[in-house]
């Protein structure tokens, strides 16, 4: 890869610094222009990526479908989250716009999704450590600066805190990885995981450090044993601020995790390394019913939306543990429908379609946060379809979506992994997710009943809410309606980016500084069940 | 075991293995922490003592100091400091920078042509070291700009 | 890999693990947000003896320069926590992480 294939997110960072230049000017009429940088940087990003993204760029580069997946997700998403985030950052009520520190706020976010869009695109621990930095240092202080409350700071601090020790434990896995292999190369690491794991098992030395970069690496993902903080932070942090985070360290959890995995070769089926695979789809299960479980019981929405979050990883964590292993009749690429979906296709085909259906639900929280200051429990939306009929039918179709009711973005992602999972002869795991979709509908179902059953407690005042809060609102619930019905282009991007990945790195092909990078892969029926046992 | 050309140390500790390396290093510690107190108990059975005002103030020919030492700072000094270990920190960038530009390929930039980086030459190394630079001196100036430095 | 390098090699890992596992009992188990701060910081120390000693026993420098990386990363997060611990301090005149926990379900 060239400089040119990182064009995405060097437009992006040069966005970022003009725009942290420009809110240093001390006019408001000059400041104001951030939003508008923001989003023009975001456009010329996804027009970039999609360039890129084009057939035949980048051929030696055997995850490059993968890359300009990330790349595409990161821009295309963003750009909502900017336009949800536009009257950011929140003085003190988030009716009121802290103005003077607007030009940080937008520079962070761009800084934040740089980082997303680069994460599929590393070949180095070094700079996958520092892709994950660059889309976490952002959040914490967004989480933290993004309202003047206390609840934003306390938000802020624990996000912060729990975020450096996860770091320092995957970096602990990194520094064992690079001990097993002697380099930071991907590449070199996958050639000795290769060759360990053709001489039996690997190391202690590797399987460590691979638990711990695992391990260190939920906490992004929000998945179970470092999910704690989720709700808190969700519910403390500004809403626009926790519709990104949602979406963004999320979705680089994910990519990162498939990188990493993709360096064991998805071969650890052997006795102990066979260990792997099963922890994963057991924090997958638990993940699923611990956010589901718990979100029944909460009564403030973002609360509720945090344990959703947490239920969702829980399904993409699933898809992840079934990893790239295709049934030996799935061989027809780009077909819809029969099993030619692997389970990271449908990994990230889930990723793209939550992070549309989260962002349109948090985008009419932040719209509602407009009319009243605090919308955040089910008394805030009650009688809300009277009053905001438009609001409440967006609210409404993205947690359908959520649920996963057929017609939606949504069904058609919990469809795939179901696939995937009998596909690769999981048929437990199958029902699993369906029984949990199930739970998770109880919740969702009743948000819709109080906005369309009861009565309103206090009249909504009517303030003149920003264009932009609407039409993110708005687009989201369209694309995930329109995904939902017309999948094609979303669908061909996550095959092609899940069948990208099981690359085993020849160790004939040690590339150096100009040698092209090969991939050797598997034939599909040879791969089937060596990963997922 | 031992490289020949490490030291020279009695012949008991440079054979066996290599935990005798660090009974070198014990013995050193030892000797250390030997004259470190020898030195004080010496100075304290030997030296003349004298008590009083002055020879018990912290400066005994200073300034006289005022309030204690616990006193709370004043944050900027915190600002400055956070501000000068960051780009002290950055500054470690220029030591591989430096070490690469003695292996630079020919000269003249090569960066980014047909997909191929090959050993950058020292022209493109040194714009690489200028968009260092200059991304540094943008964090600068912001600080600047958002009134940091200020001390009124 | 030379001879003399492997012995010291696990005594070094040994000194990387126990400056984690130290920070990581102090993370838990302290209250004042500075001191839970250095913690990590003595993690991130862990590490880099890791990498150090990575990078010797396979004579190359790439756990060298990621080294570099991990401290100037690590530099960054101090001046972000210094900031995160002084606006907390002004709210709350108390560093003591009990102080923070208004937000439950």
């Amino acid at each position: 890869m060239n400089l040119h294939g990182l064009l995405p997110e060097m437009i992006m960072l040069a966005a970022a610094a003009v725009i942290l230049l420009n809110g240093l000017c001390p006019r408001e009429s000059v400041r104001r222009a951030s939003q508008w940088l923001a989003l023009a940087g975001l456009v010329a990003a996804f027009v970039a990526a999609w360039r890129l993204a084009a057939p035949g760029q980048h051929a030696g580069w055997p995850l490059w479908p993968l890359a300009t997946f990330g790349s595409l997700l990161a821009s295309g998403v963003g750009l909502l989250a900017v336009l949800a985030s536009w009257n950011m950052p929140f003085k003190d009520q988030p009716t009121e716009t802290d103005s003077a520190y607007r030009g940080e706020y937008f520079a962070l976010l761009l800084c934040s999704l740089a980082g997303l869009s680069m994460m599929a695109k590393v070949n180095n621990l070094i700079w996958l450590f520092l892709a994950l930095e660059l889309v976490s240092m952002p959040t914490y202080i967004m989480v933290a600066a993004g309202r003047g409350q206390s609840a934003a700071q306390e938000a802020g601090v624990k996000y912060f805190f729990l975020g450096a020790l996860s770091a320092a434990v995957y970096l602990f896995g990194f520094s064992y990885l690079y001990g097993f292999a002697g380099s930071t190369r991907f590449s070199t690491i996958a050639a000795a995981f290769h060759s360990a794991l053709a001489l039996g098992h690997p190391p202690a030395i590797a399987l460590i450090g691979l638990l711990m970069v695992v391990l260190g690496i939920s906490y992004k993902i929000a998945a179970v044993p470092l999910h704690y903080y989720a709700p808190d932070v969700y519910q403390g942090a500004a809403t626009p601020v926790t519709a990104f985070l949602a979406f963004t360290p999320k979705a680089a959890g994910f990519i990162a995790l498939i990188l990493v995995f993709n360096l064991t070769g998805w071969q650890l089926s052997s006795s102990l390394a066979g260990a792997v695979p099963a922890l994963l789809m057991a924090l997958a299960v638990v993940t699923m019913f611990v956010g589901n479980v718990l979100a029944l019981l909460q009564r403030n929405l973002k609360r509720i939306l945090a344990y959703s979050s947490i239920a969702h990883s829980g399904y993409m964590l699933a898809a992840l543990a079934l990893g790239p292993a295709l049934s030996p009749e799935a061989t027809r690429p780009g077909e819809l429908g029969g099993s030619s979906i692997n389970g990271l296709s449908a990994l990230l085909f889930y990723l793209a379609a939550y992070s549309l259906m989260t962002l349109g639900a948090f985008a009419v929280l932040i719209y509602l946060e407009g009319q009243t200051g605090a919308a955040e429990d089910f008394d805030g939306i009650a009688g809300l379809a009277g009053e905001h009929p438009l609001a409440a039918g967006c609210m409404a179709v993205c947690l359908f979506s959520l649920i996963g009711m057929p017609g939606t973005v949504g069904f058609l992602g919990k469809l795939f992994i179901v696939q995937a999972a009998l596909a690769a002869h999981h048929p437990v795991l199958a029902v699993i997710i369906v029984i949990n979709a199930a739970i998770a509908a109880t919740y969702y179902l009743r948000i819709v009943a109080a906005m369309y059953l009861r009565a309103a407690a206090t009249p909504l005042t009517v303030r003149r809410p920003a264009l932009a809060l609407k039409l993110s609102a708005a687009v989201a619930t369209f694309l995930v309606i329109f995904f939902g019905l017309f999948p094609g282009a979303l669908y061909r991007q996550s095959v092609a980016g899940g069948r990208s990945v099981p690359t085993v790195y020849s160790a004939a092909h040690w590339p150096g500084r100009s040698a092209k990078r090969t991939a050797v892969g598997m034939p599909g029926s040879a791969r089937a069940g060596l990963w997922a046992n | 075991m031992l490289p020949s050309t490490v030291v020279s140390v009695p012949a008991v500790l440079a054979v066996g293995s290599m935990y005798q390396q660090w009974a070198l290093l014990g013995l050193l510690f030892l000797i250390a922490l030997a004259f470190g107190v020898g030195n004080v108990v010496m100075s304290h059975m030997l030296g003349p003592a004298r008590h009083g005002q002055v020879k018990e103030s912290t400066y005994e020919s200073g300034v006289d100091p005022r309030g204690g030492t616990k006193e709370r700072f004043n944050v900027r000094f915190y600002l400055v400091a956070m501000i000068f270990v960051v780009f002290d920190v950055e500054v470690l960038f220029l030591i591989p920078w430096l070490s690469a530009f003695n292996h630079a390929g020919h000269p003249g930039l090569k960066l980014g042509q047909s997909g191929q980086l090959g050993p950058p030459g020292p022209g493109a190394l040194f714009v690489s070291v200028l968009i260092f630079a200059g991304i540094l001196l943008l964090a600068y100036g912001y600080a600047w700009a958002k009134g940091v430095f200020k001390w009124d | 890999m030379n001879s003399l390098a492997q012995p010291i090699l696990l005594e070094y890992l040994a000194l990387g693990a126990a400056l984690f596992a130290i920070g990581l009992v102090g993370f838990l188990a302290r209250r004042n947000l500075i001191l839970i701060f250095l913690s990590t910081e003595l993690m991130f120390q862990g590490i880099i003896i890791n990498l150090i000693a990575f990078s010797c026993y396979y004579q190359n420098t790439a756990g060298q320069s990621f080294v570099i990386f991990v401290l100037s990363i690590a530099a960054a997060e101090a001046a972000l926590a210094l900031g995160l611990v002084v606006l907390l301090f002004r709210r709350r005149r108390t560093l003591n992480v009990d102080a923070w926990s208004d937000l439950r379900g």
